[in-house]
């Protein structure tokens, strides 16, 4: 029997860096109801309403919700001292990729220095036995090939956010690296191992310039919403199937630090994904939206279609690792969340518990049952 | 135990042909014409437990042997041929079956029976995997001739209360497969001769392939329970998981072959070329508890031996 994620994480002590973020939410709660001892550290909310308020809430986090900024390498060391965690999950991160065009300093301040003041405090730290630091899909150096990127894949970055997600690749190098520990007199070496993912969706984000919470938005709103790429296709994958991934990373570097790799990539596996368009039309038939219509307004001179597209493999080979749902289900899943937010549901906490439950019941892998 | 497979000169028949007889069930393996190099090959004309008859008449050799399991394999199953002889299709994949049944309802016991069908019979599925009570919506004539047999043999199971069932099958692969025009063959010649594959519509076509293996012990689980309540009069999908891209399938294919550094070359059709045909296997696993085993990493790493070894 493989022995399941619950078995790892009851009564662990776990930190969560991002745990105020849409995917430190679901983390979080997912963390919680195997009965792990989880911490927090994030700077604020990140947008008002969002996730953490509606879903995860303060209280899950009895080993303490601390804030500050995740470069400020003290308050992450205080964090740390307080929680003592044995498992690190670093998702603390200027997420959008937009943003890292108006702000590219913060971007690099936040996603480089705070890998590396999350890593620094690991290194002293003589609790933690595992760390994942959360990158993206997008270190990989875009080269125009027609491969799905694999691991050993060569970094790069043209634009702030990928680049400081593969130099925050390159700081997660250095404390992977015995020799560096040796030299540096470094109190703790707990296994590290980056994972990358790409855009997921789900209930409970509010993030600017993403397509389903923009119709989130609008329906609110009451007006209707324009789409400029109907026929771009993204990796839609719903937030749950990376989590998951990354629990068994880390499940796997605690069991099996020996075999598991550095650096992980977590995508979709599915041969076809709908475009914008349909993605849209699903949403807001599922979302039960009347007033607000879908106005294709495309943009011809519009660069950025491209797919990109990683290859999960490894994860599969390694950790068993598949997705459950397919992206019409994820989509029908986010639908059912905001549609209850949007009708007043005082209750997402429980509706985002039920579709955790319905997701570890539908999942093919094992270890991830429950 | 006696098996009759007509057709049994194709891929999966020969396949088939193996595998029964290497259980120790004596087979008749009907063909039309000489046994071909496949069946030459896995040592099937020289095999104690298989009987080879050369007789184009399916009904004759049916009525002759009695047997108590019958694999309905032959016909025409290349889409290109029956483009070229649509009326010669539909004679060999339509009429065939039923004039088949038609011995096999005059038969005193019927053997249970499975027939082999396509999930091409759905036609483009639009990105999603069609399940049996998907409509059929398919035009080409290997298509409707398939679809002439499944519909025929779904009907004399119901009708006349034969043991009948269907097998809705996916791009079967596996080793030594010659037929070029299949998917995986294609791939696998081009890159076993050194040269780049070449796919199509941006290698965005979306295909169900199951190793062949996995198919027969499909097939041997439907004619087990051919009579039974669930599987009698019913069609099954017997299709890979996950269906994958042209891409996807070139790039596991180069892996396996070694060729890790090749790339494809892609033509971009118009938007309208890229093709999604799969099926979903589960009803086949609610009904019959089969899941497709063999992921294509390991299928395809199968066929690579075998070709290595004919080298």
């Amino acid at each position: 029997m493989t022995p399941t994620i619950d078995q790892t994480f009851a009564g662990r002590s776990v930190l969560v860096t991002g745990h105020t973020g849409f995917k430190g939410s679901w983390l979080s709660l997912w963390l919680h109801s195997m009965g792990a001892k989880v911490a927090g550290f994030s700077d604020q909310l990140p947008t008002d309403p969002c996730a953490f308020e509606l879903c995860s809430q303060a209280p899950d986090f009895g080993a303490g919700d601390h804030r500050g900024e995740i470069s400020d390498l003290a308050a992450v060391k205080a964090a740390m001292e307080k929680s003592q965690p044995s498992v690190v999950f670093h998702l603390a991160a200027q997420p959008i990729v937009r943003a890292g065009f108006s702000d590219p300093y913060t971007t690099f301040a936040t996603n480089v220095m705070g890998t590396a003041a999350v890593l620094e405090a690991c290194r002293m730290m003589p609790s933690v036995e595992a760390v994942v630091v959360v990158t993206s899909d997008k270190v990989y150096d875009n080269t125009g090939s027609p491969w799905a990127f694999r691991e050993t894949d060569r970094l790069g970055g043209h634009e702030p956010y990928g680049a400081s997600k593969a130099a925050a690749e390159i700081v997660a190098m250095t404390y992977q690296s015995a020799g560096f520990h040796g030299a540096a007199g470094s109190l703790s070496t707990p296994r590290i191992a980056t994972a990358r993912a790409g855009n997921v969706i789900g209930g409970g984000d509010w993030a600017a310039d993403r397509l389903i919470p923009d119709f989130v938005r609008a329906i609110a709103e009451g007006r209707d919403q324009k789409i400029r790429q109907p026929r771009a296709t993204r990796p839609w994958q719903h937030v749950l199937e990376p989590i998951g991934g990354y629990l068994l990373l880390a499940h796997a570097l605690l069991s099996s630090p020996e075999t598991t790799p550095e650096a992980i990539n977590f995508g979709p596996i599915e041969a076809t994904m709908p475009d914008v368009e349909e993605v849209a039309t699903l949403f807001l038939d599922a979302a039960g939206a009347t007033k607000t219509k879908l106005i294709v307004d495309e943009d011809k001179n519009a660069g950025e279609a491209k797919t990109l597209r990683v290859d999960s493999s490894l994860a599969g080979q390694i950790l068993g690792w598949t997705p459950s749902w397919t992206a019409r289900e994820a989509i029908a899943r986010t639908a059912d969340w905001y549609r209850a937010h949007l009708d007043g549901s005082n209750d997402l906490r429980e509706l985002s518990l039920a579709q955790l439950a319905d997701y570890r019941r539908a999942t093919p892998v094992a270890a991830l049952k429950g | 135990m006696t098996v009759l497979i007509t057709g049994a000169s194709g891929f999966i028949g020969s396949w088939l042909t193996l595998r029964l007889a290497d259980a120790g069930q004596n087979v008749t393996a009907q063909m039309r014409r000489a046994p071909s190099a496949l069946f030459e090959q896995l040592g099937l004309c020289e095999h104690a437990n298989v009987d080879v008859v050369v007789e184009p008449s399916m009904e004759s050799v049916l009525t002759a042997t009695q047997p108590e399991t019958l694999y309905h394999l032959a016909g025409m199953s290349q889409v290109g041929e029956a483009l070229r002889s649509p009326a010669v299709a539909m004679e060999a994949n339509g009429r065939a079956t039923w004039l088949l049944f038609e011995a096999l309802r005059q038969m005193e016991v019927p053997p249970n029976t499975v027939i082999a069908s396509t999930d091409s019979i759905y036609g483009e599925t639009s990105g999603q995997a069609a399940t049996e009570d998907f409509p059929t919506n398919a035009l080409g004539p290997y298509e409707v001739s398939k679809l002439m047999a499944d519909t025929a043999a779904r009907s004399y199971a119901w009708v006349f209360g034969l043991p009948v069932t269907v097998a809705r099958l996916g791009n079967v692969y596996g080793p030594h497969d010659a037929n070029g025009a299949r998917i995986v063959p294609s791939i696998v010649s081009a890159v076993s001769q050194g040269n780049r594959p070449v796919l199509r519509g941006g290698g965005r076509a979306v295909r169900s392939l199951l190793y062949v293996e996995d198919c027969i012990k499909a097939l041997r689980l439907l004619a087990e329970k051919a009579g039974a309540d669930g599987v009698q009069g019913e069609a099954f999908n017997l299709s890979g998981d996950p269906p994958m891209t042209t891409l996807q399938i070139a790039r596991h294919t180069l892996d396996a072959f070694g060729f890790a550094d090749v790339d494809p070359e892609i033509i971009e059709g118009a938007p309208g070329e890229t093709s999604e045909k799969f099926s979903s296997p589960q009803k086949a696993e609610r009904v019959l508890g089969w899941r497709p085993e063999t992921p294509f990493e390991d299928g395809i790493k199968s066929v690579y031996s075998a070709w290595k070894e004919a080298q």
